[in-house]
Formats: structure tokens, C-alpha cells, sequence
């Protein structure tokens, strides 16, 4: 049998490690997109609910209510006898709002001193956008607010 | 056995070449070391050696679960024996770990010392400025009461408006899309996990590099005189630690810490304020849009990351003019600013 040349060794050999490093490559990839899925958190989609929230009365003329369900916090606001709901999450950083009546605005974030008026909008502050508006129906002198609602992440 | 036989016994089991035991503590250093100043370069480690010293102890006892964290902290707080000394020098070593931090990079910015060859020096020591921050971020997140509640959700909301990555490194981080019993067990794990091996192993390459290129020379200082790294230096370095560390010990004994109200996720409380080395970033997004507020503050931090190079190019443009420093002067007097403000008001 004829010795073999210097340099198809050589090639043999980039071969070699070419398919060795390609499959190690891809090993290490899949177990590290496995790992990767482990830690990232299954989350369900979200879907509209509607849930009671409060009593009408519980919301005086021209008044506010912050009320908090398992399904998230929600602010009640009655607007000369029409009722309006809204989350009642910043849309800053996602502090809770509080019902501060003032000059010019109703919502109070004691976050980073946002406002929102009884329409939701920005007043004053850093808010980038209004307050998310929820479709709000009164049955039965119940407040029933139709919202957004995520079931816990899987481990949770 | 005599004490040559147990070396003899030693060194043929752990053949570790003489030269490598003794090489670093016969290091010579340039003279102008020999200040006090120069000596505070190894506070950031011990208060970090501090911080796990205490952080063991702590972890003796705290439960990282929604439902017991809170009561688990007042156990400690109020309960165990010496568990106010054990967290208050935790708390206050990681604010002076902070401030550790931050004197050891002006002074480093002062000197110039990052410049050519040792730019990625600094950069390691950004980073771990930045783990720090992380640390002192996610130490206080386990506390759950309102305060550390609320400030989690302020910080970590940030992320979410990062185009494209934001949401999926959001809930990554969350171990949900909200604040959720997830997020605690990973705070808890970045905490004593992630974050201080990260932290170890940054450490161990500055250290590393800053052996392999010597000290940095100071800028108009010809002396060529030096002098003993051990046990010269070594035994000044001690000399702060020591003092700092009766300083920590003092402190706490005056100050114990205190725990606020158990973390309610249905109210946010009046008056809000984050931990105070985050004042600058909180003023600054009370006064910008938000958009602005994330931006700005990444361009920042990335400024910060490439100063050795920004620096460079400014002495490029115009020589002698030192415009560095007095860009870099202004950014640290106004995030001086912002700190003091918030502070203030």
C-alpha cells in the first residue's frame, strides 16, 4: 500500500476535527437551549374575563375606588354619575394608583409622582401612556369590569 | 516531624514552583503607592469578603419563599441571637461596598491610570461596579417588605421597555410577567449564586491583569524609587481594613437595622424611594419621559465602558486640553447633582 502524502493527512485530520467540533458544537447547543426552555417561565396567554369588582354605591358621585381582584388591580371612577373603569397599574413602572383628588387630575402615582384625570390620561409626570381602559357594566347594582387575565405561570 | 520534613512532605505532594509562592509578595511597587489614599484599592474586596462572611450566616436562616421570607427576616432582625449584627453589618457593608467601589474607579478616573494598555482592566472594573449595583439590587428585593417590593417592580418594569428583548428578558428574570413567587427564588439565586460567582471570577481577572501590567505610572511623577508590596503595602492594607471594619461594627451597634411593613402588591406605599446609590437614576426618571430616561442611561453606562477609549480620541482632538477630564468631571458632578436633589427633596 502507498504512504500516504503529508497532505491528505493533513486533510484527513481538519476533517476529523471539523466534524468533531461541528458535532460538539451542536451538543452543547441543544443541551444549552434545553437549559435556556428550564429557566424561561411558560407563560399562559392572556384572555378577557369579566368579574365583579365592587358594589355600585360603593363609588360616591364624582368619586374614585382603587379595588384589587386576583385578576389585577382595577380603578373605579364615577365621572357626574357615569361610571368609567381602568387598571389601575401605572403605565410608568407598574406601581399602584392612588385616588388623590387635585387640582386637574383624580390618579395619584406615589411612584414617581404621576397623574391621570378621570379619563385615564396623563395629567402631569412621566407616564408614557394613559391609564388601560376596561369596558365596565352595572347589573343587578353590581360593578361587573371586563379585563385582560393571565392564570399563573406554571411553577407559581 | 520536623517543620522541613512537613515542607519536604508538602512540596513533593503540591509541586508548586517556589518562584510562583513568593513572586507576588516581592513585588516592588513605584513609590508613590506609599499614601493612603492607595491603600482603600483593596476595600471593595474585603467588604465583598464581608458580604460572604455574612451572607453564609444569613442564608443559616432566611427562607426564600413569599410566605416566610418577610417573617424569616424579622426572625433574624428581632429573634436570633446577634442576627441584628449579622444582617446590620450585611446592610451596611454592602452600602459601603458600594462606595468602595465608586472611590476606587474616581481615583482610577482622577489618575488616568486606565489608559493604553490597561483599558480592559477598567472595563472589568466597571462590570463588576455594575455587579455590584446587581447585588445590592437583588439583597434588596429579599427583604419583602413594601419598600423592597416596590422598588422590585420599579426596577425590574425598566427592562420591559427595551425594544425586542425587554419582555422575554423581563419574564426570564421575573420567572413570570409579574412579580410572582418565581421572582424571589431567582433574586435569591442571582444573589448568592449568579451574581458573586461572576463577581469572583471579574475579580480574579483584575487582579490578574493588574499584576501582569504592573501598577500604572502616575502622570508627572519621575520618582523611580519603590518599595515592598509585603510587608509594606499589605500591612497598610490591613491597617483600612481593620479600621473600616470597627467602623462597620460601631455603626451597626448604634444603628441596628429596622424592617418596614410586610410587602402588600396590592398597595403601593407613600413615599417610595429606592435605596439612596439609586437616587440619581430614579430623579432622572421622574424628570425625563421614560423612553428618554432608559436611553440616556445606557448611553451612560456604555460611555462609562468605553471611557478609556473616549478619553483617548478627546486627547487625539485636542491635545493638552485635558476635554476627558473635564467631560468626565461634569458627568460625575451631575450625577452628584441628581443624587443630592433627590436626597433633598
Amino acid at each position: 500500500m502507498a504512504e500516504e502524502g503529508p497532505a491528505r493527512k493533513g486533510r484527513r485530520e481538519f476533517l476529523a476535527n471539523l466534524v468533531l467540533g461541528v458535532a460538539g458544537l451542536l451538543s452543547l447547543g441543544s443541551l444549552a437551549s434545553r437549559f435556556f426552555a428550564f429557566l424561561y417561565p411558560v407563560v399562559p396567554p392572556e384572555q378577557l374575563i369579566e368579574v365583579p369588582a365592587a358594589s355600585r354605591d360603593q363609588i360616591p358621585r364624582n368619586g374614585g375606588l382603587i379595588v384589587n381582584l386576583p385578576a389585577g388591580h382595577v380603578a373605579l371612577v364615577d365621572a357626574d354619575g357615569e361610571l368609567r373603569a381602568f387598571s389601575a397599574v401605572c403605565t410608568h413602572l407598574g406601581c399602584i394608583v392612588k385616588w388623590q383628588p387635585a387640582a386637574g387630575y383624580v390618579w395619584y402615582c406615589p411612584c414617581h409622582k404621576g397623574t391621570y384625570d378621570r379619563e385615564g390620561r396623563v395629567v402631569s409626570g412621566p407616564p408614557p401612556r394613559p391609564l388601560q381602559r376596561y369596558a365596565v357594566a352595572i347589573r343587578d347594582g353590581k360593578v361587573y369590569v371586563k379585563l385582560p387575565y393571565r392564570p399563573p405561570v406554571l411553577s407559581a | 516531624m520536623t517543620a522541613a520534613s512537613l515542607r519536604r512532605w508538602l512540596a513533593e505532594r503540591a509541586p508548586i514552583p517556589q518562584q510562583w509562592l513568593e513572586k507576588p509578595f516581592k513585588e516592588e511597587l513605584p513609590v508613590h503607592l506609599k499614601t493612603w489614599v492607595w491603600a482603600f484599592g483593596g476595600t471593595p474586596l474585603l467588604f465583598f469578603v464581608i458580604q460572604v462572611v455574612t451572607g453564609i450566616l444569613l442564608t443559616f436562616y432566611y427562607v426564600p419563599s413569599p410566605l416566610h421570607a418577610y417573617e424569616s427576616i424579622r426572625q433574624i432582625t428581632f429573634a436570633i441571637r446577634f442576627g441584628w449584627l449579622v444582617r446590620g453589618i450585611h446592610q451596611a457593608a454592602s452600602q459601603l461596598m458600594f462606595v468602595a467601589v465608586l472611590l476606587h474607579m474616581i481615583r482610577v478616573f482622577a489618575t488616568r491610570a486606565f489608559r493604553a494598555p490597561r483599558e480592559l482592566t477598567w472595563v472589568i472594573g466597571v462590570s463588576l461596579f455594575l455587579l455590584t449595583l446587581g447585588l445590592a439590587f437583588t439583597g434588596y428585593s429579599l427583604v419583602y417588605d413594601q419598600l423592597s417590593y416596590w422598588a422590585t417592580t420599579v426596577g425590574t418594569n425598566m427592562i420591559a421597555e427595551v425594544p425586542l428583548v425587554g419582555k422575554p428578558l423581563l419574564y426570564l428574570l421575573r420567572g413570570g410577567p409579574e412579580v410572582n413567587p418565581n421572582t424571589l427564588s431567582r433574586f435569591y439565586n442571582f444573589h448568592i449564586g449568579v451574581v458573586p460567582t461572576l463577581f469572583v471570577l471579574l475579580v480574579g481577572m483584575h487582579v490578574l491583569l493588574i499584576r501582569l501590567h504592573g501598577v500604572a505610572p502616575l502622570e508627572g511623577d519621575h520618582r523611580k524609587e519603590t518599595y515592598h508590596f509585603f510587608p509594606d503595602h499589605v500591612l497598610r492594607e490591613i491597617s483600612v481594613g481593620l479600621v473600616v471594619l470597627l467602623a462597620v461594627v460601631v455603626y451597626v451597634m448604634l444603628h441596628p437595622p429596622g424592617l418596614g411593613e410586610r410587602a402588600d402588591p396590592n398597595l403601593t406605599p407613600p413615599h417610595i424611594r429606592p435605596e439612596w446609590y439609586f437616587f440619581p437614576s430614579y430623579r432622572w426618571l421622574k424628570i425625563v419621559p421614560l423612553q428618554v430616561g432608559l436611553w440616556t442611561s445606557v448611553a451612560f453606562v456604555t460611555s462609562v465602558f468605553l471611557w478609556p477609549w473616549i478619553d483617548a480620541a478627546l486627547e487625539r482632538l485636542a491635545p493638552g486640553r485635558r476635554l476627558g477630564m473635564i467631560i468626565g468631571v461634569a458627568g460625575w458632578l451631575f450625577t452628584l447633582t441628581l443624587l443630592v436633589w433627590e436626597a433633598l427633596s
